[in-house]
């Protein structure tokens, strides 16, 4: 037991980092680190989306859509596998379940509450109109939908024994091979 | 399960319950700013006007979305559709029936190609002083690797002038008969 009156040592999980790695490691081995990064990174995002829509109003923000989901997803994805290794608890699909049931409803509260999805009909309207349920519905259901393929085809990808030569590269360039053909994809629809 | 929705559900509430103060506390300063910045806007595209109502929109009309009355003529916001997606654009023009200027204001459109018009000065120019006459490949040189963009935004800048003129874009007649 790590008593509190220790004195500081690199890894240690009485200093911040340490409990940082600690929480991370826990995170990962019970499976819902995945599920928290994506919360982060859409909730980062979209507050930066307001902050920026709130200075400079003119501004061509880029929209919550496909390829824009994806990207998130596979940054979640990326950050997932180089977080700490941990030893998992459980299965790799059971693991994974939490956060493809979490990631609609990721999908449908954070953009509903940042006011994305809005019918734009001016740029006051656009600054202020709350979104259409249907809309955040659609939402939710396009990220959970995508969030769930790529989540698939990345980790398919990452078990290849093929990439287990090049660990630390591997999942930066699946990540981005899987960003340009979910663009390619989105384009074609 | 249930120990890992007890640690994430929290979370995604906290984030949802953080975006939502965000937004209302930004609410009327949001409000004020877009609509300052509106009026700038609506007065570069339509040079000497100053002051803009807004005027009812026929709801037959998808690709008129709104249309706003100055003092030189009217600045229209025009839809539609895209490569990937809906193009939403502001088109000045004056009483004379001719474009007066441009600015994308919504596109989806592939990064690096199509989405490249937002950016696309010289492209956009192209559309100034244009009568309802834009057409790709005769007096519009379509941006490389989209030519359905370029179609559609030409398509576009056409109605905004034929709604003005009244202009038929499919004859080419206007209700003035001229």
């Amino acid at each position: 037991m790590i008593k509190p009156n220790q004195p500081n040592q690199p890894g240690r999980p009485n200093q911040p980092s340490g409990r940082l790695r600690l929480l991370l490691r826990r995170a990962k081995e019970e499976g819902w680190l995945l599920i928290l990064l994506l919360t982060a990174l859409l909730c980062a995002a979209l507050a930066v989306k307001l902050l920026l829509r709130w200075r400079m109003p003119a501004i061509l923000l880029p929209e919550l859509d496909a390829p824009n989901i994806a990207l998130l997803s596979l940054s979640a994805l990326s950050i997932d596998h180089y977080a700490p290794p941990a030893k998992p608890t459980k299965p790799a699909a059971a693991r994974r379940r939490l956060s493809l049931l979490l990631a609609p409803l990721c999908f449908l509260l954070l953009p509903w509450a940042a006011g994305e999805g809005v019918a734009v009909a001016s740029l006051s309207n656009q600054a202020t109109a709350m979104a259409e349920p249907a809309g955040a519905l659609r939402l939710a259901l396009l990220g959970g939908a995508i969030f769930a393929a790529l989540t698939l085809a990345f980790d398919s990808l990452q078990s290849r024994p093929a990439f287990e030569a090049m660990p630390r590269l591997a999942p930066a360039v699946n990540a981005l091979c899987l960003f340009c053909a979910a663009q390619i994809l989105a384009g074609l629809l | 399960m249930k120990r890992s929705l007890t640690a994430t559900l929290p979370a995604i509430l906290l984030a949802a319950a953080l975006l939502l103060c965000l937004r209302l506390g930004l609410l009327e300063a949001m409000r004020q700013n877009a609509r300052r910045e509106e009026l700038a806007m609506l007065k570069t595209l339509l040079p000497g006007s100053t002051s803009f109502t807004a005027q009812s929109v026929a709801d037959g009309d998808e690709t008129i979305r709104a249309a706003y009355r100055g003092e030189t003529g009217f600045v229209v916001e025009a839809c539609t559709r895209g490569y990937a997606g809906d193009i939403r654009l502001l088109v000045g023009v004056s009483q004379t029936g001719r474009t007066t200027g441009v600015v994308l204001r919504q596109m989806q459109e592939t990064r690096s190609l199509g989405r490249t018009a937002l950016r696309d000065h010289a492209f956009l120019a192209q559309f100034l002083n244009t009568s309802g006459d834009a057409a790709v490949g005769s007096n519009v040189d379509a941006i490389t690797g989209a030519t359905v963009t370029s179609r559609a935004i030409a398509r576009a800048v056409n109605a905004a002038v034929a709604y003005v003129t009244g202009a038929d874009t499919a004859t080419h007649a206007t209700d003035q008969g001229d």
